[in-house]
């Protein structure tokens, strides 16, 4: 650990390594929004570097973004004592939580979800699983697959027998 | 995975962790799942017909228009055919029927008579067991329609009391009910507090209104009367008196979290509020904020609508008949009526409008009255 002798819990910082190579430095106090990592620290196991396969290092880095912000809005939050601060700055969260999302391509939203359930952090999963659900609401089967790229494993018949089973959807 | 990507540099969405997707589709809610998302490939075809991803059926409506455009009553069917007896959670709102609800009722009951017969039928031929068969039968009860622990039925006007009545005795386990936005009297109150010993938690939510001035315990006390183990009571809007609150604060003394945001009959202070602090954990005053209260929240005053179209105002629960009152009667009727027997109110009934008009007039009824 290269902070000095220093027992303060959040001056500890774990080394994560991305699946190509690059090391990030995080503080544990920010770290422990990840089940995952939290484990490793409970069971005492994060000297060193931390191999992350699953996660790239641009993925890394949104997430890492995103466990920063959340935790400075924790800090703050117990200092903020007007209940009407406490709706702003959860508003202001909020906006910044979707600004966040919004900002990504389809694929980056593709190795968020599968990096935040790697490292299994609840709420981005949830918030890009919203994103991806927001997406795919309102659209038919044909049009799901032409945005995700994904080809019909039906034969016709299958598609015939699924469409008589079930016959609330093509009316 | 079944889905195949036409270009293997695009990311395989298919190939997403089966939790990963079970996220998505669980924002997307099941009337999307079962009327389109299914539809995509083989492999989550494959996925929504297992029974593990219907513990838990929540048919609410991301976009209202989009599920006009089906039958949601069949869909809901079909789904809980596919929970194959393992339902633990539900939620429906807008399109929920008596029907339905015994329909799912009934999932379980035949399920339950189907395994009680033979499991005593087992016991009796193969062991000669002596002991009375219905012991069994209770027993089996418990285990086969125990898995239902949560029931949320919101804007259901559809569902009547005996449909509710008739359904919830096959939900013995229930631990989590929400009635918001339903037409639902007493009874039916009353029919969950005997059928579900082990209700933690109620919702029962209604819109706001301080005009007309309607005071009502009935629903406080067949709450208070009826479910003593609640945890957590959510009463949004209700016009319940302090009397009422005070009859929750005695029967249900495990109450951890109480929400009476919208309460307007309720104002809290003193030895009251010191009570309520004390006793509750998690307390929502009735002027509280709002915000992150997921319905709509307007307050539905009646001067708002206008006196012509008052006549035609939005009653659900027909509690305009049972007792208004003015502010001045407020304290009087208070302090010396008739709470001691709660079905036999006495209000006096006084409309301001602002107009010149102001009429009072006794109101009694009894346990026969249908409100």
């Amino acid at each position: 650990m290269s902070t000095p002798s220093s027992s303060v819990f959040s001056y500890r910082v774990l080394k994560l390594k991305s699946s190509d190579g690059e090391i990030f430095e995080v503080k544990q106090t920010v770290a422990v929004q990840s089940g995952v990592l939290k484990q490793m620290m409970e069971d005492g196991c994060t000297e060193g570097e931390i191999p992350l396969n699953n996660v790239d290092s641009p993925t890394l880095a949104k997430i890492i973004e995103w466990c920063n912000k959340h935790h400075d809005d924790d800090v703050e939050g117990r200092v903020l004592s007007q209940e009407k601060e406490k709706e702003k700055e959860k508003a202001d969260m909020k906006r910044w939580e979707s600004e966040f999302i919004d900002a990504l391509n389809r694929d980056e939203l593709y190795f968020l979800l599968i990096g935040s359930n790697y490292m299994n952090i609840k709420e981005l999963l949830d918030c890009a699983a919203q994103k991806v659900a927001g997406m795919v609401k309102g659209k038919t089967p044909e049009a799901i697959r032409e945005m995700f790229n994904i080809q019909s494993d039906f034969t016709e018949e299958e598609e015939k027998a699924i469409r008589k089973e079930n016959q609330w959807a093509f009316n | 995975m079944s889905g195949k990507t036409a270009d293997p540099e695009w990311p395989n969405w298919v190939g997403l962790p089966q939790d990963v997707t079970a996220v998505i589709f669980s924002k997307l809610g099941d009337i999307e799942v079962m009327t389109s998302v299914q539809y995509v490939c083989s492999s989550w075809l494959k996925m929504c017909k297992d029974p593990s991803m219907w513990r838990t059926i929540d048919m609410h409506n991301l976009d209202d228009e989009y599920g006009m455009d089906f039958d949601l009553e069949m869909i809901c069917r079909a789904a809980v055919d596919r929970s194959n007896g393992h339902l633990s959670s539900i939620n429906i709102e807008y399109f929920g029927t008596d029907e339905l609800l015994r329909y799912i009722a009934d999932r379980y009951f035949i399920s339950f008579l189907f395994f009680s017969f033979f499991h005593g039928f087992m016991n009796h031929v193969a062991q000669l067991v002596i002991y009375f068969p219905a012991v069994e039968m209770v027993t089996s009860f418990y285990e086969m329609s125990s898995h239902l622990t949560s029931l949320r039925l919101v804007y259901c006007d559809d569902i009547s009391d005996q449909g509710l009545i008739d359904s919830i005795s096959k939900f013995p386990l229930l631990e989590e009910l929400e009635l918001s936005y339903c037409s639902l009297s007493r009874k039916s109150l009353e029919a969950v507090g005997r059928s579900c010993p082990l209700l933690k938690s109620l919702k029962l939510n209604r819109h706001g209104q301080r005009d007309p001035m309607i005071l009502c315990n009935e629903e406080a006390l067949a709450i208070a009367e009826n479910m003593h183990e609640l945890r957590h009571l959510q009463i949004f809007g209700n016009k319940l008196m302090i009397t009422g609150l005070e009859a929750i604060l005695n029967g249900c003394p495990h109450l951890k979290s109480l929400d009476l945001r919208q309460c307007f009959n309720i104002y809290l202070d003193g030895n009251l509020k010191k009570r309520c602090l004390e006793q509750i954990q998690d307390l929502w005053c009735p002027d509280d904020s709002i915000s992150d209260y997921e319905f709509d929240a307007t307050v539905q005053d009646a001067s708002d609508f206008g006196s012509d179209d008052y006549d035609d105002y939005d009653d659900p629960f027909g509690l305009l008949g049972i007792g208004v009152m003015s502010d001045d009667d407020y304290d009087i009727e208070l302090s010396d009526h008739h709470f001691d027997h709660h079905f036999d109110y006495h209000f006096g009934h006084h409309f301001d409008y602002g107009y010149d008009y102001d009429f009072e007039y006794g109101y009694d009824y009894n346990q026969d009255d249908d409100f």
